[in-house]
């Protein structure tokens, strides 16, 4: 794996400015009376990293990368450096995305395998003994609590679990949408349409997710327990229909000068997003409720959408 | 354009838009490579029609001398893959780096203006062999 720069969010209520930078693959930049003190962070991998996540509570985060394995990073007083702990089985391949469950033990981890996993990520050595979840009892360290394959052949883009921490929904390269709910016995529902493959996901209701990828569109589907379904409610970007036919006569010459057509062909996407969509996240409010999210595209722009404005102005839009 | 074109072009203008989602992965193996063939970039290879020889010829020469200033066109393959007659070479890094749309448009464009000039270099090879036939049988 190629060596990377991963930029590490957080701790927020830690520092109040919120970036904190990982460089390379072994430094942690702490903020201390005004200044960015670097700690060392041993993560023991010899591929580079590939996604980094703090917990809820900000005492340890989680590194996937390339070495087929996740570090486990925590905080020891005694060498004032951060140590961490690898989950390595069952994992086959490179961790592309994680995510942290809201009780800050468990993580979801998803990987070119084709599979989403759910692992214990609890520390017996800085935190207390875990409370039995809906995801099972046995928590120590790197227990595989769960582990979903949709039957096709995805790299698994986002992982993300869900407000109350109960269900995992996760995008493959498959062009697939899943959702695995832990209280319905690890049921797993897939919606797989033509839609091009999606990049990120979010949940912005405890029964509601955005996600978004190569269609450059963001959508957001509504899982509903009871049914066991995942649908598609609506795309959230709705092109404004632009006049056609009205190009003047200068910029029709100017057109036919430049690109030697006369400028009725499409030279713009539809949407808001001009190329693949590469993530979503919440911008304000919390996975529970959330107001407003944001995209970020290979065509170098971030979108924020405010999704209560949206649920007025798109017709079939109903956030449940 | 031919109107018999146009379907075709449709065609490969969607399923190219539905291929081209290609990332970046690197190589699990060796530290720091990645290897374009193994992973993930996808190849798009592109059959050109030829009905008789005289356009299998003009087609040999014209895509020769294309792929001789392959650089100049950043997707295009210096050789193209067996059995085909030319062959674009799509990465992440093209998708990256250009509008996935206007990369696929590109290709349109660049098939149909070859079957255009194509077209219009066999009327005139046509036109000038009958030219010369007539000169060279005036003689007789």
């Amino acid at each position: 794996m190629g060596s990377g720069l991963l930029v590490l969010i957080g701790p927020p209520s830690q520092t109040g400015l919120s970036p904190v930078v990982l460089i390379g693959m072994h430094m942690y930049g702490h903020f201390k009376q005004e200044r960015w003190k670097p700690d060392l962070v041993i993560l023991r991998i010899n591929r580079a990293a590939t996604c980094v996540k703090w917990s809820p509570k900000e005492n340890k985060f989680a590194v996937g990368s390339g070495a087929r394995l996740i570090s486990v990073s925590y905080y020891e007083d005694e060498h004032t450096w951060w140590v961490s702990k690898h989950i390595k089985k069952p994992i086959r391949s490179t961790v592309t995305c994680l995510d942290w469950h809201p009780n800050n033990y468990l993580i979801a981890a998803g990987s070119t395998d084709f599979k989403a996993r759910v692992f214990s990520g609890y520390i017996k050595e800085i935190e207390e003994k875990p409370e039995p979840c809906v995801w099972g009892s046995k928590m120590i360290f790197a227990n595989l609590m769960a582990e979903f394959s949709n039957g096709g052949g995805g790299w698994v883009h986002a992982v993300s679990f869900s407000p109350s921490g109960d269900k995992i929904g996760w995008v493959a390269h498959d062009s697939s949408v899943c959702v695995a709910d832990a209280t319905q016995d690890n049921r797993l529902v897939v919606v797989k349409d033509s839609f091009l493959p999606f990049m990120g996901i979010t949940w912005v209701t405890e029964n509601s997710l955005v996600a978004a990828g190569y269609d450059c569109n963001p959508m957001l589907f509504t899982y509903n327990a009871s049914q066991g379904k995942l649908s598609l409610v609506s795309k959230l970007d709705i092109p404004q229909e632009k006049e056609a036919g009205t190009i003047s006569a200068m910029n029709r010459f100017r057109s036919l000068d430049k690109k030697a057509s006369s400028g009725d062909t499409a030279t713009e996407l539809k949407t808001q997003h001009q190329n693949t969509i590469s993530q979503v996240s919440v911008f304000e409010g919390t996975k529970a409720q959330c107001r407003k999210i944001s995209t970020s595209g290979v065509d170098g722009s971030i979108i924020i959408w405010d999704l209560h404005s949206l649920e007025k102005s798109i017709q079939n839009l109903k956030i449940a | 354009m031919a109107a018999t074109l146009k379907p075709y072009l449709t065609c490969v203008k969607e399923t190219l838009t539905a291929a081209m989602c290609v990332q970046n992965f690197d190589s699990q193996v060796v530290e720091r490579h990645n290897k374009p063939e193994v992973e993930v970039n996808s190849e798009v290879c592109q059959f050109l029609w030829q009905a008789d020889e005289i356009e299998r010829i003009l087609c040999h020469k014209f895509m020769r001398f294309m792929m001789m200033r392959a650089e100049n066109f950043v997707v295009l393959r210096r050789k193209p893959v067996e059995g085909y007659d030319i062959s674009f070479l799509v990465t992440n890094v093209h998708t990256e780096q250009m509008y996935k749309h206007k990369l696929v448009d590109f290709i349109i464009t660049f098939m149909e203006e070859i079957d255009k000039e194509i077209n219009e270099m066999k009327l005139a090879v046509n036109s000038r062999a009958r030219i010369s036939a007539e000169e060279f049988l005036k003689n007789f």
